[in-house]
C-alpha cells in the first residue's frame, strides 16, 4: 500500500491546513537555528504569518468537500470546523502580529514563541473538528500544555511564573476531571471512542453515571471557556501572563473550546439534551451576572478585560443551549465579531504598555492628547464590546438575543440585556478616561508618553493589526451580511447539527418585506 | 474479580487524588496528585477495556496516549515549578498569591 | 428636475454624516494652523444643502401618496432585514424642520461659541444629530428607528457631556446616557418580541398588521408597555424625565435641539407606533396616565426652578406628557401639530434664554430683573416664544392645543381638564419666568447687558418670524383645524386658562416689581396702588404659596425618591463587583476547590431524581 493509496483512504487531505501550520513551526525552528536567534525579528512572524493565512485559504477549499470524515471517524471536517478553524487560524494571525514586538521588547526568544504558538493553534484547530474521544484528549493536551508554556513564557517575572502555575495545576486537574468523564463514557458505550458511536450504544438515559460523565466533561468544557464558577484562574492568569498570550487565550482558545463543546455535547449526549441546556443555561447566566458586575470594580485593563471575556462567554453561551438553527449560526456570528474587537481591544493594550509600561486602567486618562490613533481604535473596540450600534458588536449580540428570544429563552435574554447595560458602563468609563480629561488631569504615563515610533522593528505588524480590526470593527455591523451568511450556511451545511435541531414552526412567519 | 472493584478502586483513587489537590501545600506534591488523577482515569481505561471491549482494546490505547500525555504535562509543570523556585525561592502554595482580586 | 430630487430625498441624512466626516481633520492634534473654525463653516454648507435638498423636493410629494424605497441590506436564514424609506409631505417636511432648525442653531452656535476651542467636536456631534434625526424620520422600520434612537442616545451623551471639565456636566450626561439606555433596552425587548408576532418592523405594514391582529391582552400589554418605555425615556416622561434637566449644562446651542425636536423624536416613534399601541387598552391608559402626571408635574416644577434653562426643560417634558396624552386618546393630527409648533416655539425660547445667559454670566433668575430695555429683541423674542407655545391666538400652539382639547371635550372631558391646567401653569410659568428675566429693577448681573452680536441675534429674529408665520403656513398648507367645525366654548376655556395663567404670572412677577418703587403724592391714589399691590400679595398668600409647596413638594419626591431609587440601583451593582472581586482570593488550591465543589454540586441538582430514586431514604 503506497502513500497516495493510504492517504486516499484515511482522507488525509482534510487536515492539509493543520499541515501548513505544522509545516510552518519546522520552517521557523529550523530557520532559526540556522540565521541565529538575533535576526529572527526580522522574518520569523512573517512566516508564520504567511504559514497561518495559507492555512485559511486552504480552508477555503475544505468549504464544499464531499466527504468531510477522515481518519477512520477520527477527524470530522463539516463545515463548522471549517469556520471554527478558519476563526482560530485568524486570531493566531492577528495576535502573531501584536506579539512581535512585545516579546522582542521583552528580550526573549521570538521564534521559540512562535513556534509555541503555532503548536497551540494546532491543537485548537485539531480540537475543532476532533470527533473520537483519544483525538478530543490529545488535541486538548496540545493547545493547553503550549498554553501552559505561553503563559509562563517570561520567566524571569515572578507573576508570569505564578500565572503559568496556576494555569497548569487548574488545566491539570480539569482535563483529568474531563477525561475522567470521557473514560466512563467509553465504559457506558460498551467500549466505543466515537462521539456518533457512543451515543448510539447508550440506550438507558436513567443511568446516574451518564449524569457523572456528562457533568465531568462539561466541567473540563467550562475551565474551557472560563464559565462561571468554572472561571476563577482566568483574571489571574490574563493578568500574568503576557498580553498577546492573553490575546489568544481569550479567542482562539475559547473558540476552540466552544467548538468542543457543540460537537461533544450534540453528538454524544442527545439522550441528555435536556439536563445539558439547563446546566449551560445556569452557567450562562452565572458568567453573565458575576463577569459583568466584578469587572466593574476592576483597576486593571487587562483583569478587567478578563472579567469581561467571562461575561462575553456568557453571552455566547446563550446561541449554544438554545439548539436551534439560528442560535448555533448566531453564536458562530457572535464569536466571528468577537474576534476582531476583542484583539483589537488587546492590541492597542500591547501598544499602550509598550510605550508606557502599565496597564492600570487610571493611566490611561487623557490618552486623547497623546495618542489619538490608540484611543480611537480602543474606544471603538470597547465601545463594539458593549454592544454600542452600528459598530459589529451590536449586531452580534441583537442576533444572539433575537434568536434566543425566538426560541423562548425569555429569561436568559432578559438577563442577557441587563447584563449588557452593567458591561457598558465600565467600557465605557475607560473610553471616558482617554477622552474626557482635561491636559492638566493627564496620568503621569501619558505626561510622558514617547513618540510612538513606527519604524522599530515589529511595530509594523501592530499598526497593521489596530487598522485591521478597527476597521473591520466598524464595517462589520454595517456589512454584515457575508458574515451572516456564512455563520448561517456553516450551520446548515453541517450533518451533525441538522440531524439535532428540532423543526421549528416558527421559521415559517413570512419576513419578506420587499415582495410588495 | 468484578469489573465494580476496579472502577471503585479508580473512583477512590481519584478522590485521594483530589483531597491531595486541594490540600498540599507543596507544589510538587500537587503535581504528584494530579498524576494519581491520571492513574484513576487509567485504572478506569483498562479495566473497561479489559472488561466490554476486549477485541477492539481501544481503552488500553487511550491509556497510552494518557501516560505520554501525563509525562509532558508533569515535566512542563517541573519546569514551571523549577523556574518559580529560582525567581521566589519557594514551592510553597500559599505563598503564590501575588495575582489577585 | 424636482421628481429627481424628490426621489433622491433619502440623501439628505447623508449631507450631515459628510459634514461629520469632513470635521474630522480639525480635531485637536491634527491640524492646529487653520483653528478650529472651518469645521463649523463645512457643517453649516452641508446642512443648508440637506435643507435646500428637502425645500426642493417638497413640492413634489405635497398631496402625493408616500412613496416606499427599499435598500436590502442583511439577509440571513430567519432574519431580512431591509431598509424601508418612506418618502411623504410628512416626513419630508419633518426632515425640514429639523434640518432648517438644525440650520439656526448652527449660526447660533457660532456666535455662541466664539471662544471654545472644541468646535469641530462640537459640530460633528450637531451634525451626527441632525444626521441620525432626518435618518428617523425618513426610515419606515421599527428596528432601524431603534438603531438610530441608540445612536442619538450616544449623541446625547457626547454632546451633553461637551464641556467634560465640570463634575456636573459628567454626571449630567452619564445620567442622560444610562436613562435612555434603560427606556431603550425595554424598547429593544418590545422591538424583539414584536417581530414573530407581526412579521414585519414596517410601520406601514404594522398598521394594516394591527387592524386585523388579535392578541391575548397579556400579550398586547407587555408589548404595548415594552414599545411605550423608549419613547419615555426619550421624551423625558415621568419616571424617566430627570435627565433632561442634568441635560441642561450642555451648551445652549444644543439644547435648542434638545428641547425642540430631539425630545419629539420619542414622540414621532410613539405616533409611528399608535396602531400597535391601540391593541391594549391598559398600554392606553398608561401612556395617558404618564402624559397626565408628566404634564401636571413637569409643569409645576417648572415654575419652583430657578435655573432658566431647568425652567424651560420641565416645561418640555410637561408638553410632551400633552403628547402622549394626544397619541393615548388617538388624537394624531393634533399630536404631530402640537410637536411642530412646539418645536419651533421652544426652540425660539430656548435660544432667547440662551441669548441672555451669555453676556448675563448667570443663569439664576433671582438675580436677573430689568432687561427689557436693554435687550428687547430678545424679550421680544421670549415674548412671541410664550405666545407660541401656550393657548394663546393666533400662534400655532393655539391651534394644536384647540383641537386636542376638541377631541378631548368629547371622548374625555377630564382630560381636557388636565390640559387645561396645564396650559395655564406653562403659561404662569413662562410669565414668570419673563418677568424675572425682563420686568423689575436691574441687578448687579444684568446692568452690562447688550444685545448680542448678530450671529446670534439673527437666527433668533429668523426663528421669531417663522413662529409667527407658523399660522399662515399652516393656513396655506390647510392643515389649521376648520373655525366652524370646532366647539367654541372649548375655544374660549383654552384662551381663558391661558389668559389666567399669563395675568396671574404678570400680575405677581411683572406688575407688583414694577409698581413697588412708585411714589405718588397723592395717598388716596397711593392707596389704590397699593390695593393693586395687595392682589398679588393675595395671589402669593394663596394661589402661588399652594402650588409653591406643591412644586417643592413635586421637586424633593424627584431629587430623593426616583434619584435615590436609580443611583441606588447603580450602587449595589459597584458594591457587589466590590465584593465579589475578593472571592478571587488568589491561592490557586481555592480555585480547584471550587471547580470540585461546583461540579459536584452540578451532578447533585442534574442527578437528584436518579439518587433519590436510588436511595429512597433521601
Amino acid at each position: 500500500m503506497d502513500f497516495t493509496t493510504l492517504s486516499a483512504q484515511l482522507n488525509a487531505s482534510t487536515i492539509i491546513p493543520e499541515g501548513i501550520i505544522v509545516l510552518t513551526i519546522l520552517v521557523i525552528l529550523v530557520g532559526d537555528l540556522i540565521l541565529g536567534r538575533s535576526s529572527s525579528v526580522q522574518w520569523s512572524p512573517y512566516v508564520a504569518i504567511a504559514g497561518l493565512l495559507s492555512s485559511v485559504a486552504s480552508l477555503f477549499f475544505q468549504w464544499d468537500v464531499a466527504d468531510p470524515i477522515a481518519f477512520l471517524g477520527g477527524f470530522n471536517s463539516d463545515a463548522l470546523s471549517v469556520l471554527f478553524r478558519g476563526i482560530i487560524a485568524l486570531s493566531s494571525a492577528v495576535t502573531v502580529l501584536m506579539s512581535a514586538r512585545y516579546v522582542e521588547q521583552a528580550g526573549t526568544a521570538l521564534a521559540e514563541f512562535l513556534a509555541i504558538m503555532l503548536t497551540a493553534t494546532v491543537g485548537a484547530m485539531f480540537l475543532s473538528g476532533a470527533n473520537e474521544l483519544v483525538m478530543i484528549f490529545v488535541a486538548l493536551e496540545t493547545l493547553s500544555i503550549s498554553s501552559y508554556l505561553l503563559t509562563g513564557y517570561m520567566k524571569r517575572d515572578p507573576r508570569s511564573n505564578e500565572a503559568a502555575l496556576k494555569y497548569l495545576l487548574i488545566g491539570a486537574a480539569s482535563s483529568a476531571i474531563f477525561l475522567y468523564g470521557s473514560s466512563l463514557l467509553y465504559g457506558l458505550s460498551s467500549g466505543e471512542t466515537r462521539l456518533g458511536a457512543i451515543a448510539a450504544s447508550i440506550s438507558s438515559v436513567e443511568d446516574l453515571g451518564l449524569i457523572i460523565a456528562l457533568v465531568f466533561v462539561i466541567a473540563g468544557i467550562a475551565f474551557k471557556i472560563a464559565a462561571v464558577p468554572f472561571h476563577q484562574w482566568t483574571p489571574d492568569v490574563y493578568e500574568g501572563s503576557p498580553t498577546p498570550v492573553v490575546a489568544f487565550l481569550s479567542v482562539g482558545s475559547k473558540a476552540a473550546g466552544f467548538a468542543l463543546a457543540i460537537r461533544l455535547l450534540v453528538t454524544a449526549f442527545p439522550l441528555v439534551a435536556d439536563q445539558w441546556q439547563f446546566v449551560l443555561s445556569a452557567l450562562a447566566i452565572l458568567s453573565m451576572v458575576l463577569g459583568n458586575v466584578v469587572a466593574l470594580a476592576q483597576t486593571s485593563m487587562k483583569r478587567m478585560l478578563a472579567y469581561s471575556s467571562i461575561g462575553q462567554a456568557g453571552f455566547v453561551m446563550i446561541g449554544l443551549v438554545l439548539g436551534t438553527e439560528a442560535g448555533y449560526a448566531s453564536m458562530l456570528f457572535y464569536l466571528l465579531v468577537y474576534l476582531f474587537m476583542n484583539l483589537g481591544g488587546f492590541t492597542c493594550i500591547i501598544l499602550f504598555s509598550l510605550n508606557t509600561g502599565t496597564d492600570e486602567i487610571s493611566e490611561y486618562s487623557g490618552l486623547y492628547q497623546k495618542d489619538p490613533l490608540i484611543t480611537l481604535a480602543l474606544s471603538i473596540c470597547l465601545l463594539s464590546l458593549g454592544g454600542i450600534p452600528p459598530l459589529a458588536g451590536f449586531f452580534g449580540k441583537i442576533y444572539l438575543f433575537w434568536a434566543g428570544w425566538q426560541a423562548g429563552a425569555y429569561g436568559l435574554v432578559i438577563i442577557g440585556l441587563l447584563t449588557s447595560v452593567v458591561s457598558i458602563y465600565y467600557y465605557i468609563r475607560v473610553v471616558k478616561m482617554m477622552v474626557v480629561k482635561e491636559p492638566h488631569e493627564m496620568s503621569d504615563a501619558v505626561k510622558n508618553y514617547p513618540q510612538t515610533r513606527w519604524n522599530l522593528p515589529g511595530m509594523r505588524p501592530i499598526q497593521v493589526a489596530i487598522v485591521f480590526t478597527l476597521v473591520t470593527t466598524s464595517l462589520a455591523g454595517i456589512l454584515s451580511n457575508p458574515l451572516f451568511t456564512l455563520a448561517n450556511n456553516s450551520v446548515s451545511r453541517t450533518e451533525m447539527l441538522r440531524a439535532a435541531i428540532a423543526p421549528t414552526p416558527t421559521e415559517t412567519v413570512s419576513l419578506d418585506t420587499t415582495a410588495q | 474479580m468484578q469489573l465494580e472493584y476496579f472502577l471503585l478502586l479508580a473512583a477512590a483513587l481519584f478522590c485521594i487524588g483530589i483531597y491531595g489537590l486541594v490540600t498540599s501545600r507543596n507544589a510538587i506534591r500537587v503535581l504528584m496528585s494530579i498524576e494519581l488523577l491520571l492513574n484513576a482515569v487509567n485504572l478506569n481505561l483498562l479495566a473497561f477495556s479489559n472488561y466490554l471491549d476486549p477485541a477492539g482494546i481501544k481503552g488500553q490505547v487511550f491509556g497510552v496516549f494518557v501516560i505520554t500525555i501525563a509525562a509532558a504535562e508533569s515535566a512542563v509543570g517541573l519546569a514551571i515549578v523549577l523556574s518559580i523556585y529560582r525567581n521566589r525561592n519557594t514551592v510553597d502554595m500559599e505563598q503564590f498569591n501575588l495575582l489577585k482580586w | 428636475m424636482i421628481q429627481f430630487l424628490a426621489e433622491t430625498a433619502w440623501l439628505v441624512p447623508l449631507y450631515p454624516v459628510v459634514g461629520m466626516v469632513l470635521s474630522l481633520p480639525w480635531s485637536p492634534g491634527i491640524i492646529r494652523r487653520t483653528g478650529p473654525r472651518p469645521a463649523g463653516y463645512v457643517n453649516l454648507l452641508t446642512t443648508a444643502l440637506g435643507l435646500l435638498h428637502g425645500v426642493l423636493a417638497f413640492p413634489a410629494v405635497w398631496h402625493q401618496e408616500p412613496t416606499y424605497l427599499y435598500f436590502p441590506w442583511l439577509e440571513v436564514a430567519g432574519l431580512n432585514l431591509t431598509i424601508p424609506i418612506e418618502l411623504s409631505a410628512l416626513t419630508i417636511g419633518a426632515t425640514i424642520v429639523i434640518t432648517g432648525l438644525n440650520l439656526l442653531a448652527q449660526v447660533y452656535a457660532i456666535g455662541y461659541l466664539e471662544m471654545d476651542w472644541g468646535w469641530a467636536r462640537f459640530f460633528a456631534f450637531l451634525a451626527l444629530f441632525e444626521a441620525g434625526m432626518c435618518a428617523l424620520v425618513l426610515c419606515n422600520s421599527l428596528f432601524f428607528s431603534y438603531i438610530l434612537l441608540e445612536i442619538l442616545t450616544l449623541g446625547t451623551y457626547l454632546l451633553v457631556g461637551f464641556w467634560l471639565n465640570q463634575s456636573l456636566v459628567v454626571t449630567g450626561a452619564r445620567d442622560a446616557f444610562l436613562t435612555k439606555r434603560v427606556g431603550d433596552l425595554f424598547l429593544l425587548m418590545g422591538v424583539l418580541s414584536l417581530y414573530p408576532l407581526a412579521g414585519t418592523w414596517d410601520f406601514s405594514q404594522l398598521g394594516e398588521w394591527a387592524k386585523t391582529a388579535e392578541l391575548a391582552p397579556a400579550t398586547a400589554t407587555l408589548l404595548g408597555l415594552a414599545l411605550i418605555a423608549g419613547p419615555m425615556g426619550k421624551c423625558a416622561q415621568f419616571p424617566l424625565h430627570l435627565w433632561l434637566d442634568e441635560a441642561m449644562e450642555g451648551p445652549a446651542p444644543s439644547t435648542i435641539l434638545r428641547n425642540s425636536v430631539v425630545v419629539a423624536t420619542g414622540a414621532w416613534i410613539l405616533i409611528r407606533l399608535e396602531p400597535v399601541l391601540a391593541l391594549s387598552p391598559v398600554a392606553l391608559t398608561t401612556m395617558i396616565a404618564i402624559g397626565s402626571i408628566t404634564a401636571i408635574g413637569g409643569s409645576l416644577i417648572s415654575i419652583a426652578q430657578i435655573d432658566i434653562k431647568r425652567s424651560l426643560s420641565y416645561t418640555v417634558s410637561a408638553y410632551m406628557g400633552l403628547i402622549f396624552i394626544a397619541v393615548g386618546t388617538h388624537h394624531i393630527a393634533a399630536a404631530l401639530l402640537l410637536v411642530l409648533s412646539h418645536a419651533l416655539a421652544q426652540a425660539l425660547l430656548t435660544m432667547s434664554a440662551g441669548s441672555i445667559m451669555l453676556n448675563t454670566i448667570t443663569q439664576d433668575l433671582t438675580q436677573m430683573g430689568g432687561l427689557w430695555s436693554r435687550r428687547p429683541i430678545s424679550g421680544l423674542s421670549f415674548l412671541v416664544g410664550v405666545v407660541g407655545l401656550i393657548g394663546l391666538p393666533p400662534l400655532g400652539g393655539f391651534w394644536a392645543l384647540l383641537k386636542l382639547a376638541d377631541g378631548l371635550w368629547e371622548s374625555r372631558p377630564w382630560l381636557l381638564v388636565v390640559l387645561l391646567i396645564v396650559n395655564g401653569l406653562t403659561a404662569f410659568s413662562m410669565m414668570r419666568e419673563f418677568g424675572l428675566i425682563f420686568a423689575g429693577q436691574t441687578t448687579p448681573m444684568t446692568v452690562r447687558s447688550p444685545e448680542n452680536i448678530w450671529l446670534i441675534t439673527l437666527p433668533m429674529t429668523v426663528l421669531m418670524g417663522l413662529t409667527l408665520h407658523l399660522p399662515l403656513v399652516l393656513q396655506v398648507a390647510g392643515l389649521l383645524p376648520s373655525w366652524a367645525s370646532l366647539d367654541k366654548n372649548v375655544a374660549l376655556l383654552l384662551l381663558s386658562s391661558s389668559s389666567m395663567g399669563c395675568l396671574a404670572g404678570a400680575l405677581v412677577y411683572v406688575v407688583q416689581i414694577v409698581s413697588t418703587p412708585v411714589r405718588l403724592p397723592v395717598p388716596a391714589i397711593q392707596n389704590l396702588f397699593a390695593n393693586d399691590v395687595y392682589t398679588p400679595q393675595l395671589y402669593r398668600s394663596t394661589i402661588v404659596f399652594g402650588v409653591a409647596s406643591l412644586s417643592r413638594l413635586a421637586n424633593w419626591v424627584d431629587r430623593f425618591v426616583i434619584d435615590g431609587v436609580v443611583n441606588l440601583v447603580g450602587f449595589v451593582s459597584l458594591v457587589s463587583g466590590e465584593a465579589l472581586r475578593y472571592s478571587t482570593s488568589g491561592q490557586g488550591q481555592f480555585y480547584l476547590f471550587t471547580i470540585t465543589f461546583a461540579s459536584i454540586a452540578i451532578a447533585l441538582i442534574t442527578g437528584w431524581t436518579l439518587i433519590s430514586q436510588s436511595f429512597p431514604i433521601l
